[in-house]
């Protein structure tokens, strides 16, 4: 078993911004945190594997945030990612159209101290199209992006990963795939609209 | 070169962060100026924020089958914790048994437990109320143990060499004791009676561990054990049993 660092808020913070260190505060979040997310989702109607994907997503809305400098520490991470989990929870068992909301533990404990997250969580559903879309590029031109714009490395170091003859025909294909996605997004009105907010959100 | 506008290129190379300072300030005052470029951009600039959604869900995604796994395998380990909880109460508890017993142990002692279970004798015939009583049992209930010893020594009585025999355990003559209890069980033997008999059996008990005899004393309480009809059948208890096998161990 790994061991993993015991991380301050702020250190956290600190290693999500920069995305150095971004695998170890994650796992750091897991450790921390999972137990207790997942425990409310299975106990207000959830399964395991509901509890899961809701932690999932929650992660990934909450660096998103913290990328986009949009956590300012208003409260702790525990009690963020806490709001956050029960939103995205409440969200989903709406969406799902459950009669027996109103048995929701804490809802009714719901009280004025409760952060209101709502307007931090993006759409979940454009974010699965999206993983869906890029699915959709076949996996040269996913490597390629996915190296490129979220990894950050060079095109020398595309380069080496793939069978290419030089840098510059990496970089073509490059091109030639950002297009395509781009493409495909402008054929997705609603998608493109979401994603749209999504950056501007 | 493949068939990218000249506007193209400059768009991703303007994403891509690859242009020089004059590049760019050039570029960003079209920008201003042209609706269309705009717009590409815009989308362009929703394709890589796509790209970077995409990346990072399947960065988290990668990590959550790791962590997942983890904790699969922590959950026996965590098992192997709670066991040892159990093992660390179940061992306390024992100890403080064993401490319990331990202090029992080292207070026991042959006077402690004879005192514990000695019964004051009275006779019966001062017990009713009557006051004929014989001239033994009158020195006896005035504490007169010599006396006593002295009229049960020239008596065949059973009753006056019984009283004589607690009189002897009241003067801690344990070994003369002993000898005048042994003494009533023979006479009772000898006569086929069984006057004071188990009185006697039971006295005999406590003056064995009195005298730290204590294998006579458990032989003699084993065989009222086995006899409920015997009158001190309910004196002769388990944990007078423990004490006395205590006492021989120590």
């Amino acid at each position: 078993m790994e061991v993993i660092k015991n991380l301050s808020d702020a250190e956290l913070i600190g290693s999500l911004k920069q995305g150095r260190g971004l695998d170890a505060a994650v796992k750091f979040i897991y450790r921390e945190h999972f137990e207790s997310l997942s425990w409310f989702v299975m106990h207000n109607n959830g399964n395991k594997q509901d509890a899961e994907d809701i932690f999932q997503e929650v992660v990934v809305s909450f660096i998103e945030l913290v990328q986009k400098d949009k956590f300012r520490g208003e409260a702790s991470v525990k009690t963020f990612l806490f709001a956050m989990n029960r939103h995205t929870w409440l969200n989903e068992l709406k969406k799902r159209g459950r009669s027996d909301l109103r048995e929701l533990k804490y809802e009714t404990a719901k009280d004025k101290t409760e952060m209101d997250v709502s307007h931090f969580i993006a759409g979940r559903e454009a974010k699965d199209e999206v993983m869906k879309l890029v699915e959709q590029l076949g996996e040269t031109c996913k490597r390629i992006l996915v190296m490129f714009y979220y990894e950050n490395l060079s095109m020398k170091e595309i380069l080496n990963g793939l069978e290419y003859v030089n840098e510059q025909v990496v970089r073509n294909k490059k091109h030639k795939c950002l297009k395509k996605l781009e493409q495909m997004i402008l054929n997705n009105p609603s998608l493109k609209q979401n994603l749209k907010n999504l950056i501007h959100g | 070169m493949d068939n990218f506008t000249q506007q193209e290129e400059m768009l991703i190379k303007y994403i891509d962060g690859l242009m020089n300072p004059e590049e760019k300030s050039e570029f960003e005052k079209n920008l201003t100026v042209d609706a269309i470029l705009r717009d590409e951009l815009e989308n362009l600039l929703i394709a890589k924020s796509a790209i970077n959604t995409y990346g990072l869900k399947e960065t988290v995604a990668s990590i959550h089958t790791k962590m997942m796994n983890e904790f699969k395998e922590e959950a026996p380990v965590r098992n192997i914790y709670n066991l040892r909880k159990v093992v660390a109460v179940a061992a306390s508890i024992i100890f403080i048994f064993l401490a319990v017993q331990g202090w029992i142990f080292y207070n026991l002692s042959a006077g402690k437990v004879f005192t514990a279970n000695y019964i004051q004798f009275v006779p019966d015939d001062f017990r009713d109320g009557s006051t004929n009583i014989t001239a033994s049992q009158k020195a006896y209930l005035e504490n007169d143990y010599k006396k006593v010893i002295q009229l049960a020594a020239a008596s065949d009585s059973i009753n006056d060499n019984f009283l004589a025999a607690h009189a002897q355990l009241a003067l801690n003559n344990t070994d003369a004791a002993i000898n005048g209890f042994k003494k009533v069980i023979a006479a009772n033997s000898n006569a086929i009676t069984s006057e004071l008999n188990d009185a006697a059996e039971y006295n005999l008990i406590l003056s064995f561990i009195k005298n730290k005899d204590y294998d006579l004393a458990l032989n003699l309480m084993k065989k009222i054990k086995d006899n409920p009809a015997h009158l001190y059948y309910k004196n002769v208890k388990n944990k007078l049993i423990r004490q006395v096998k205590m006492l021989k161990w120590r």
